[in-house]
């Protein structure tokens, strides 16, 4: 036990003293980070990620080998690796992984695509927007968990009742946020867009969507992470497949190390669906990025 | 015929009157200055032209009839943002030639972009360009589809010494070549006289036209106009009218 904790600190104090190295010549340490994000490279931004995996790892294996008492057990990352693996190798893992994120991907593109066109319009135009925003706020307020009696009334615990969950767990926040989107829109290019000779319609296509899809992109990456939350809240009742099943069915048995496999998943999910989102930004915004970079 | 008419037109915000009473007649084929001390209301007469902004009492007239909202044939550049930033630098040329179809367009953007001189920077996006660039395709897009009218916001103020004198010679060779009413606002008494047939200097705020001088040089001009004496007496006339204010 003495050992592991001697091994933990050691890696601690190693990975502090990388940090340092690397950076105290930059006077890194002590500015603000929105500033000094810009100006890491390619290597340095690697080894902060790296330093930051670690980190967690080790306060992590930390606190599973204090053993408080009244706390179950409490699996370290190298058990719970070993878990994910076996769950990999002859297990459910990947199968349940596959009918959570088809649900998600069913439920959140069907928000999206409603709440998107939604908040792009009652941005845009006064009607809908006096039509839309009272309902929305009133809807907004109401968790979205709520409704999940509601559902299991209408559709049972069917496929229908999860993707409903999903719908309604993010619907009225991506129409809010679209809104925003619209409403933070620089007028400046409105003037610019009537002095061409631009028709409302035409404002409508060419300024108001085109200048807002990468802030659009952005509201959806930020809800995306809401999504699993409702596709948790979901499985965790009568579902028979998926994470949020494995989880269930974990805590039933006491399978604690699988229990963890199952959380983390939905954050290594979260991580790759993050990034691909960030980069499909980039590739097809690469005006906005552009800008952002000046 | 005069192509802009300002019959006795006046305009606020709130309880400050920005301009009061104006009375201004500007003919086609012809570029015009407005000069005046800062925060008199020039940018404000420019948008009342455009039709940006409608008149609290009086009325704007382009080309006879009374100016209800902006038009195509009146463009407008503005002081810090010169394009869609969404959209290459081709596209914005494109959005802007609006009288024309198909591929007829497509050559005269081909022709502006020479012209320009961003001929090789096509597909760039106009973040991706120099300030001096910028300002070229800002020039570019308001004359694309060739209007009758185009209306520049202090165009050159965030410019280099070298970046304006380039931009004035574009300036003259284009307009030359288009012959339309060019309605410029600036501080700069030399950009005026380098550039103007004619120059209207307003009196501290709200807007109200103190004198105006005529610019008799003929086209294109460079810097070599300003050892001559009509350039010095040009000059210092302006300036006997911005003295005026200061006294």
């Amino acid at each position: 036990m003495k050992a592991w904790f001697l091994i933990d600190a050691v890696l601690l104090g190693a990975i502090l003293v990388i940090i340092w190295l690397l950076f105290h010549r930059q006077r890194l340490l002590s500015a603000l980070a929105a500033f000094s994000k810009g100006r890491l490279n390619r290597g340095q931004l690697a080894v902060t990620w790296i330093a930051s995996g670690l980190l967690f790892l080790t306060i992590w294996d930390v606190l599973s080998r204090l053993e408080p008492e009244g706390i179950n057990k409490v699996p370290g990352p190298v058990q719970t690796v070993a878990a994910a693996w076996r769950l990999l190798v002859s297990g459910p893992l990947i199968g349940e992984a596959c009918i959570s994120c088809l649900r998600v991907v069913i439920g959140f593109t069907a928000a999206s695509i409603v709440g998107v066109g939604l908040g792009l319009a009652a941005g845009s135009f006064l009607l809908v927007n006096r039509l839309v925003v009272p309902v929305n706020s009133f809807l907004r307020y109401i968790p979205p968990t709520a409704f999940i009696s509601l559902l299991i009334v209408y559709f049972g615990i069917g496929e229908t009742y999860k993707y409903a969950v999903i719908f309604l767990g993010v619907i009225f926040f991506i129409t809010q946020m679209v809104i925003d989107v619209v409403e933070d829109l620089d007028k400046r290019y409105l003037e610019l867009a009537l002095t061409s000779g631009f028709s409302n319609w035409r404002i409508f296509r060419e300024v108001v969507v085109l200048s807002s899809w990468p802030r659009v992109l952005d509201v959806l990456r930020i809800n995306l992470s809401a999504a699993w939350t409702f596709l948790v809240a979901a499985e965790l009742i009568g579902a028979e497949e998926g994470l949020g099943h494995l989880i269930a069915v974990s805590q039933r048995y006491l399978r604690i190390d699988e229990l963890y496999v199952g959380i983390l998943s939905f954050g290594v999910i979260g991580v790759v669906t993050d990034r691909l989102l960030d980069l499909v930004g980039r590739r097809l915004f690469r005006w906005h990025y552009v800008r952002i970079k000046q | 015929m005069p192509i802009i008419e300002l019959n006795n037109v006046s305009f606020g915000y709130d309880s400050t009157l920005v301009v009061r009473g104006l009375d201004l007649s500007i003919d086609e084929g012809q570029i015009v200055s407005i000069m005046g001390p800062s925060g008199c209301g020039k940018s404000t007469v420019l948008r009342l032209i455009s039709g940006l902004e409608k008149p609290t009492s009086g009325g704007c007239v382009f080309a006879g009839q009374l100016l209800e909202r902006p038009s195509a044939l009146l463009r407008f550049s503005f002081q810090d943002y010169d394009a869609f930033p969404w959209r290459t630098v081709r596209q914005n040329l494109l959005l802007g030639g609006a009288s024309e179809k198909g591929d007829e367009r497509s050559f005269a953007v081909d022709d502006l972009l020479r012209k320009i001189g961003l001929a090789d920077h096509d597909r760039k996006y106009p973040t991706e360009l120099s300030g001096g660039m910028r300002k070229r395709l800002a020039l570019g897009r308001c004359l694309a589809g060739k209007p009758r009218v185009v209306l520049l916001d202090e165009p050159f103020s965030s410019l280099d010494a070298d970046a304006r004198h380039e931009m004035y010679s574009l300036l003259q060779e284009l307009w030359a070549e288009w012959h339309g009413l060019m309605v410029i606002v600036t501080h700069d008494v030399h950009e005026a006289v380098l550039l103007s047939h004619r120059i209207l200097v307003s009196e501290r705020a709200p807007f109200r036209t103190r004198g105006e001088v005529d610019v008799l040089f003929g086209h294109p001009r460079d810097e070599s106009i300003s050892v001559t004496q009509e350039y010095l007496s040009v000059s210092q006339r302006i300036r006997e009218l911005f003295r005026v204010d200061a006294r």
